[in-house]
């Protein structure tokens, strides 16, 4: 059942304030089956009968990636969506959590839902990153320690020199796979870094939310940063990370970048300076897909996209795609996969039978090179 | 009491002073994303109800 099923059923008839909506589609788009064009119409139909103010179709990306872009989402906010990688928005210091067809359905009805206020673990990121380790690699390596329930309905709060140090772009990267974590949330406190990214978007008046200096926290996590190397997480389970060294060598059929986790153009740009003047290997294929137009736009002019063509990958438009084995690079039995994406579940890329290894771009560029799992370090 | 960022949207978003972990709160969210979960499932082509 998705949401305008459940309006029939329980006869809901408004939505709450159509200008606090955004709607879109990302998952398959373009319809890559008369299935989900079915889905398409009917979404559609469902925004022209209530009258749902931001309708963005499939023109501008993952939803994940284009509120914030677009200035919906600011710090301080409360914010719900109907999938589970909401967390994201937590990097502007909002409250942002997923939620099912049936929550959404009352959220649109009423603009209310109930919550179990979850208790804070603080994660305390401590040291300088060595070169080409990501934002990625650090939340693989939390997720690793403290396991895919180690945060179950928690809020991770990602805090310390470390994180302050980071780009917008990966401190998204972290707040959206606390859901993989099991968290409710991931947050960052708001800093000059967060405001000045949001200046130019956020149009409506707000106001940031900080800690309380006495604020108890159910536990706090130091993370040293300094020590970390790329990591991989092993199928089946994002929390099966190790230092990539341990995985060196294993041979891949295929390389993605992309996804609401790792599309954004920090990480074409590291992709992309490994890729230059290099070639993905004989018989594997990279596929890349910029997770909004707005970074698919940017891409193009610093000739990212070039490079990558150059390079031998495919670069598709702004969708989900292949992260959640919708479209656009499906795998066969037996295959693997090195993915920027954020779940390695049996199945979730395609058949049952392959295997996906997660990691950050810049190891999945490396990878794509070598045609086998490889220590982006090399390439720095 | 102080309060982490988290207790504090929600408590302003329930019309709460404090709120405390394991509370349950009647929230108002700024706020709705919907994607392809906004659609019908019961019209696809196996049922093709509004068609």
């Amino acid at each position: 059942m998705r949401i305008a099923d459940i309006y029939e059923e329980l006869e809901l008839d408004r939505v709450w304030d159509p200008k606090r909506v955004v709607a879109l589609i990302d998952h398959w788009v373009p319809a890559p089956s008369i299935d989900a064009a079915i889905v398409h119409a009917t979404c559609r139909r469902f925004v022209e009968k209530y009258g749902i103010e931001n309708w963005l179709d499939m023109r501008e990306g993952i939803c994940h990636v284009v509120l914030p872009e677009k200035g919906f989402v600011k710090p301080g906010d409360l914010v719900v969506g109907s999938d589970s990688h909401t967390t994201t928005y937590g990097a502007l210091g909002a409250f942002a959590t997923g939620m099912g067809a049936t929550d959404m359905a009352i959220v649109l009805a009423t603009g209310e839902i109930w919550f179990k206020v979850p208790s804070t673990i603080r994660f305390n990121v401590e040291g300088k990153l060595q070169p080409m380790v990501m934002g990625k690699d650090i939340i693989l390596h939390i997720i690793s320690e403290i396991g895919v329930e180690g945060a179950s309905y928690k809020t991770m709060e990602f805090a310390g020199g470390t994180i302050k140090k980071l780009s917008m772009d990966a401190r998204f990267t972290l707040c959206n796979m606390a859901i993989e974590a099991g968290g409710k949330t991931g947050i960052i406190e708001p800093d000059e870094k967060t405001l000045e990214w949001i200046k130019e978007r956020v149009k409506q008046p707000f106001k940031p939310v900080f800690n309380d200096p006495d604020a108890e926290y159910e536990e706090v996590i130091d993370v040293d940063a300094a020590g970390l190397e790329p990591q991989v997480a092993k199928p089946p389970s994002p929390e099966n990370s190790v230092p990539v060294s341990e995985v060196e060598g294993i041979k891949i059929d295929q390389a993605f970048i992309g996804s609401c986790t790792n599309g954004r153009l920090e990480d074409l740009r590291v992709a992309a300076k490994i890729l230059n003047g290099r070639e993905v290997a004989k018989m594997v294929r990279a596929i890349v897909i910029p997770a909004s137009k707005e970074i698919y736009m940017k891409a193009m002019r610093e000739g990212l996209i070039e490079t990558f063509l150059k390079a031998g990958c495919v670069v598709c438009n702004s969708t989900c795609g292949p992260c959640i084995g919708a479209h656009l690079g499906l795998l066969a039995p037996g295959e693997v996969c090195i993915s920027s994406s954020n779940r390695n579940f049996v199945g979730r890329m395609g058949s049952k039978d392959a295997k996906i290894y997660l990691a950050s771009p810049a190891t999945v560029a490396a990878s794509a090179v070598t045609g086998e799992i490889t220590d982006p370090r090399r390439f720095a | 009491m102080g309060m982490t960022i988290s207790e504090k949207i929600l408590a302003s978003h329930s019309g709460r002073e404090h709120v405390e972990p394991g509370e349950i709160v009647n929230a108002k969210v700024d706020l709705a994303m919907v994607h392809e979960m906004l659609g019908n499932a019961a019209c696809t082509r196996a049922a093709p109800k509004c068609a």
